[in-house]
């Protein structure tokens, strides 16, 4: 039966290979490779992206790793429900991260500290929240061994955790380098000299020489070293880092980690509301524009819907080669994260106005470029390889694939299912720069709080982009509650 | 798992009809229909094109379809690569530079016999220059501003010139635009090297590189840093502080006058030649040049309209009083140097 299904497992590796390396190839079948690179200026460029992006990786691992034995311990609902808050910096446009960062500051400290600290500011609740969610399922795994051998917090954490959390930090420093290595805006505004980066470098390329070829050159060059750096990382980490979830051993009230997390939620939430407290006393609210909203929001839902199917589409494909253990750890490094490159490669291959339905599926794929492999490798990866040797017995047992996802392998990472789509989801309602880039014709809430934002319409940008959260966190929580009450 | 196959096989069927379907139905062929490019700001509620289009189509019968063109030179690029697969009719809101970056590789409409702007342009002395550059033929303008700082008015800055923008007191209090990424901030860039030699330019700009607050991506994030009174002063435009009296009421905003003169941003439309319905183009660009779309251009687009007397008795009345350059056309070598000198200058201060 393996043997039968191996030919489908190498084709749905290769469709997966030519998917999420279509960008580049689609740029490159239309405009010919230009390696004629100014190797001073791009030397620069990714120097800066480098150096950006490994201090800020490096300082909110390193930080979210001195929180997150704290936090495990805690098992408060409330603290449970204010987490997600955590996430917001990661999920709004970058600007209001920027306004709130820059209200704070009498001397902005501009150049790489001042770069690295907004791309803290925005990726260190993230971060924080991925690394407690894998150390907390460690320490119930462990809990018992830990009890029978009295080990000691420090040999806990130096000889077990850590080394079992290797590859989860390697996702993590992943995930922020990217982002970093995406970011046009924040190195600008922040970096001064340092503001030259590759997304720069790419953006100068196409935008002021009209060199596609040299931007296709530093997207393939860009993504390769992601590949060899994701790979080569992965091949040294120690172990596998299976888990089981069960309760932690120890419960507290409150702790210092806490405090410290609770103050950086505190910090970005009260920055938030005093800037939409702001909002409210300047705009009339007779010249709110709802019917453009409620458009911009029913599209996004549809947006939605589309790119949790492509995702679906995706995670089975997925599964499928992980049952049938062909070789494929390579295809989660293909990872571009290039908003211009993806953006143009989808406005060339869509027509430019067709149905809606067709417009956010153009969104959908792009959305899914940048984004599952790396939700995909932070949430579910973890989970499939602790069931392994129960896909074993059922291989064994010669349960088709079928049956072992109905029967073993969804019931075990449903939840995590539920939180990369519920992910996907939200980027869906704030995501507007690969939707311009790629010449989208509908209206997006992302797209449509964009426009207020730069057409003067600031405060109603930050009312609206409020709204916007409300119904979709409102949204989600009340799947999960329905979805809970099924059980 | 059976229902989850089925759900794809739909969902795909579904995807691949409306795929089919929208080379039979969709507007793009319908050669009653305008199709027109232009920036997401222009087409939204609050921007003129919903108004423009109603008053359009109700004395023509021709119906307009807005094309969102999120990015000009995105968009100019998928013309120029696929042009059978484009599919507006003409494009609203390309700049002067815009023009000379992008628009040669696109081939356009000759449209020098329905410029209505001639007069217009005749009568103001900043813009007369433009009647005799060959763009005027493929490209009718449509509206203007001029780049200017803004300020509050209770932070009582007396600044009168370029220089003034060194002072002291305005250390990290003004937020500028990456010329690399915003039009405004190639246009203050421009602007530097047209007034000073060029020595002297390249000195004034790392000197304002060391000075400003920040030189934001866009123009929206240096105006949110001055809403958010993080600066003082705003490279912007002159006609921003009328948006704030006429839609908030708002007085306490006004543009600097600067004694080199400001520089002006032009916006211009164009038909592309492979447009479907030419003709329709060719009367749109006639209509945006009435009195009646001028004034909305002007109160929705917050630009100054081609023909200066539509601003009598109204808040942008109170912009003639300003000293203005007169409009230049920059060749896209002269843009590249400049583009080139910020760059280094803005590498070495890393």
């Amino acid at each position: 039966m393996k043997d039968r299904l191996k030919p489908l497992s190498f084709l749905i590796i290769g469709c997966l290979i030519l998917f999420f390396s279509a960008p580049v190839s689609v740029i490159l079948y239309n405009f010919s490779l230009n390696l004629d690179l100014e190797f001073s200026d791009m030397l620069i460029a990714f120097q800066n992206s480098f150096v950006q992006s490994v201090i800020t990786a490096t300082l909110c691992i390193v930080l979210s790793m001195l929180l997150v034995p704290g936090l495990s311990e805690l098992k408060n609902t409330w603290i449970k429900r204010i987490m997600p808050a955590a996430l917001l910096p990661s999920l709004l446009p970058s600007i209001f991260t920027l306004l709130i960062v820059f209200s704070l500051f009498r001397d902005f400290p501009f150049g790489t500290t001042g770069i690295v600290l907004i791309f803290f500011v925005t990726y260190f609740g993230m971060s924080t929240l991925i690394l407690l969610n894998a150390y907390t399922a460690l320490v119930g795994k462990y809990s018992h061994l830990i009890k029978i051998y009295n080990i000691s917090l420090i040999d806990r954490y130096l000889k077990i955790y850590l080394p079992e959390l290797f590859k989860d930090i390697i996702t993590v420093f992943l995930i922020i380098v990217l982002g970093c290595f995406a970011s046009l805006s924040v190195p600008l505004l922040a970096g001064g000299g340092r503001g030259t980066n590759v997304e720069m470098y790419i953006y100068e390329s196409v935008f002021i020489n009209g060199n596609w070829g040299t931007a296709a050159a530093m997207a393939l060059l860009q993504m390769t070293i992601i590949f060899i750096l994701g790979f080569y990382l992965n091949r040294i980490s120690y172990f596998g880092s299976g888990r089981v979830d069960s309760d932690t051993f120890k419960t507290k009230k409150i702790n210092l980690s806490l405090v410290f997390f609770l103050f950086y939620i505190g910090f970005y939430v009260v920055g938030y509301f005093y800037q939409l407290i702001k909002s409210l006393t300047k705009i009339n609210l007779s010249n709110f524009y709802y019917s453009e909203f409620l458009v911009s929001l029913s599209n996004s839902f549809l947006l939605s819907f589309l790119t949790v199917s492509v995702f679906a589409i995706i995670l089975v494909s997925l599964l499928f080669i992980f049952f049938m253990q062909t070789k494929s750890y390579f295809l989660i490094y293909f990872l571009l994260p290039s908003t211009t490159i993806i953006g143009l490669s989808l406005y060339l291959v869509f027509p430019e106005r067709a149905h809606i339905i067709i417009d956010a599926l153009k969104i959908a794929l792009g959305i899914n470029l940048i984004y599952t492999l790396v939700l995909y490798k932070s949430y579910i990866q973890p989970q499939l390889i602790n069931i392994q040797s129960q896909l074993d017995v059922a291989r064994i047992y010669n349960l088709t694939f079928q049956q072992s996802l109905v029967s073993v392998i969804w019931p075990q990472i449903k939840s995590s299912v539920i939180i990369t789509a519920s992910i996907l989801s939200i980027f869906c309602f704030s995501e507007f720069a690969l939707i311009k880039a790629a010449g989208s014709q509908t209206l997006f809430s992302g797209i449509f709080i964009e426009r207020l934002v730069s057409s003067y319409r600031l405060e109603q940008g930050f009312v609206f982009s409020f709204i916007v959260l409300a119904i979709v966190f409102g949204f989600f929580y009340t799947v999960r509650l329905l979805s809970v009450k099924d059980k | 798992m059976r229902q989850f196959i089925l759900y794809i096989l739909a969902l795909f069927s579904i995807l691949f009809l409306l795929y089919v379907y929208r080379d039979n139905s969709g507007p793009i062929n319908d050669r009653t229909n305008l199709n027109i490019y232009a920036s997401g700001s222009f087409i939204s509620s609050w921007g003129p094109g919903p108004e423009l289009k109603n008053l359009f189509e109700a004395r023509t019968g021709i119906k307009i379809n807005y094309i969102d063109m999120s990015d000009p030179g995105m968009t100019l690029q998928k013309v120029a690569f696929s042009t059978e697969e484009a599919g507006g009719d003409m494009l609203m809101g390309l700049d002067q530079f815009d023009i000379v970056r992008f628009a040669d590789r696109v081939k356009w409409n000759d449209i020098s016999a329905i410029n209505l702007q001639i007069d217009a342009i005749k009568s103001n002395p900043y813009l007369s220059e433009m009647r005799s550059l060959d763009i005027f033929k493929n490209f009718i303008p449509y509206n203007w501003s001029a780049v200017a700082f803004v300020t509050r008015t209770d932070k009582n800055y007396q600044l009168g010139s370029l220089h003034d923008l060194l002072r002291p007191e305005l250390r990290s209090k003004v937020a500028y635009e990456d010329p690399r990424t915003s039009s405004p901030g190639l246009q203050f860039l421009l602007w530097v090297a047209r007034t000073f030699s060029e020595d002297q330019a390249v000195q004034f700009l790392k000197d304002i590189n060391t000075h400003s607050h920040s030189f934001s991506p866009s123009w929206s994030t240096a105006y949110g840093l001055f809403k958010n009174k993080s600066v003082d002063v705003v490279l912007s435009y002159i006609t921003s502080p009328i948006y704030h009296l006429v839609e908030e009421k708002d007085a306490n905003y006004h543009a600097l006058d600067f004694k080199e003169g400001l520089p002006l941003q032009v916006e211009f439309a164009g038909v592309l030649s492979n447009c479907r319905n030419c003709e329709a183009a060719n009367k749109f660009i006639q209509f945006i040049q009435s009195k009646e779309a001028q004034r909305i251009i002007m109160t929705k687009n917050y630009m100054l309209p081609m023909n200066r007397s539509l601003t009598e008795g109204t808040a942008f009345d109170t912009l003639n009083r300003y000293k203005f350059l007169h409009f230049k056309m920059y060749t896209k070598d002269e843009i590249n140097k400049w583009i080139r000198i910020w760059s280094d200058i803005r590498k070495n201060e890393g």
